[in-house]
């Protein structure tokens, strides 16, 4: 879901590069050094998921893992996407520099949202596969909302680019919502602490 | 210890991603196009060699005026008329919708040839003598016409191989993969000998 250069109209491109900026300093004051290892895994992930293509029904899409980040990171995916969308950018000419801060916003906060979400279901007892499975799905779909939501703002009808959107990526949402809970029941059996520290 | 084991077994899941990545690719699209018969000829496609599909084209000159728009068909190919006439280059965009956009330059240089021809035409005609000259300049011009067919069929395979050499190189290389994992490595490290300086002082 990377939006490509000379799509988004200036006002967008601003705001999504001031997001991206507050996000990235908020972010960085919440990584600390028990994290930064956390921090980097994920970031490599991000970086190298968006190269694994899922070929299910008309049209492909690629792995994201922005809900899963989200959850493992919070606020610290923001700097984690960063890293990773930059690299994209320059490696693979995925995206662009110019709109690194849209890309950024769109999926750091969606990912956010599916981690927040996931957590809190934790909070609530739920199982910890539960809980994994849907920040998975959430960040997935988030993305694609706000990704239609910046495309809108530069003309583009918004229902229609977000139904096409989400349609493209309903294989994705499946395999992000397994991976999810593979990844969070792996956590509960290898480090119960970090499941605690997400339930205060 | 259970921490070193996640470690080693998250990184094992990293590199098994990035193994699979070695097959596949992602959404970047990209342009193919030339001039040929005063068209404008290419396709547009996706990194995984994908189509474009019924996406807007549009063509504009170097000072960004619209010349022409079409759309692609379902190869994601596309043939639109344009006279290329007093123009040195054309920039082709399209739009693949959902954020996906791909660009590229065409530049003209069949002027030159054009006049090239015109000036032969020219010293033929002057030199030849009255009763020769239509007929000479009759099968000249059926010579070029005949010989531009020729060439654009020898040049079609060729174009295809360009073409599909042009594919391969838009994906991502391995190198590139473990050149970015590399990065983050290091980032990685230096983040990791700022904090721990910070936190247990400069030794």
């Amino acid at each position: 879901m990377h939006i490509a250069e000379g799509v988004l109209s200036l006002p967008v491109l601003l705001i999504g590069a001031s997001g991206a900026a507050a996000g990235v300093a908020v972010g960085l004051k919440k990584i600390n050094i028990e994290t930064i290892p956390r921090a980097g895994i994920v970031s490599a992930a991000l970086f190298v998921s968006s190269l694994i293509h899922v070929n299910i029904g008309p049209t492909s899409a690629h792995l994201i893992l922005n809900g899963i980040g989200g959850l493992l990171l919070g606020l610290g995916l923001f700097p984690s996407y960063l890293v990773a969308l930059f690299l994209q950018a320059l490696l693979f000419q995925f995206g662009g520099l110019v709109v690194l801060g849209v890309n950024t916003c769109t999926m750091a906060l969606s990912g956010i949202l599916g981690g927040l979400l996931g957590r809190y279901l934790l909070r609530l007892g739920k199982p910890v596969w539960l809980a994994g499975a849907l920040a998975g799905a959430t960040g997935v779909a988030g993305a694609g909302i706000f990704t239609a939501l910046a495309l809108a703002g530069s003309g583009e009808a918004f229902f229609m680019t977000a139904k096409l959107i989400l349609l493209a990526h309903i294989p994705v949402i499946g395999i992000e919502s397994l991976v999810g809970a593979f990844i969070m029941t792996y956590i509960s059996r290898v480090m119960p602490s970090l499941l605690e520290e997400w339930k205060k | 210890m259970k921490i070193r084991t996640l470690l080693v077994k998250f990184l094992s899941v990293t590199m098994i991603l990035f193994i699979w990545a070695g097959v596949a690719s992602a959404h970047k699209l990209s342009v193919f196009a030339y001039i040929e018969n005063n068209t404008l000829v290419g396709e547009a496609y996706f990194n995984d060699g994908a189509p474009v599909r019924h996406s807007a084209i549009h063509v504009s000159d170097t000072e960004n005026n619209l010349i022409a728009e079409g759309t692609t068909d379902e190869k994601g190919q596309f043939s639109i008329p344009i006279d290329i006439t007093d123009l040195q280059s054309l920039l082709v965009s399209v739009n693949g919708g959902m954020g996906h956009m791909g660009q590229t330059v065409v530049t003209i240089d069949t002027a030159e040839p054009d006049k090239a021809t015109e000036k032969a035409e020219k010293e033929t005609n002057s030199n030849a003598t009255e009763s020769s000259n239509s007929t000479i300049s009759l099968s000249e011009e059926n010579i070029s016409a005949l010989m531009q067919e020729i060439v654009q069929k020898e040049m079609a395979p060729l174009r295809n191989e360009l073409f599909l050499l042009r594919k391969e190189i838009s994906k991502p290389k391995l190198s590139e993969i473990i050149g970015g994992i590399g990065y983050i490595v290091g980032l990685v490290g230096v983040a990791l000998w700022v904090g721990g300086r910070k936190k247990y002082g400069q030794q």
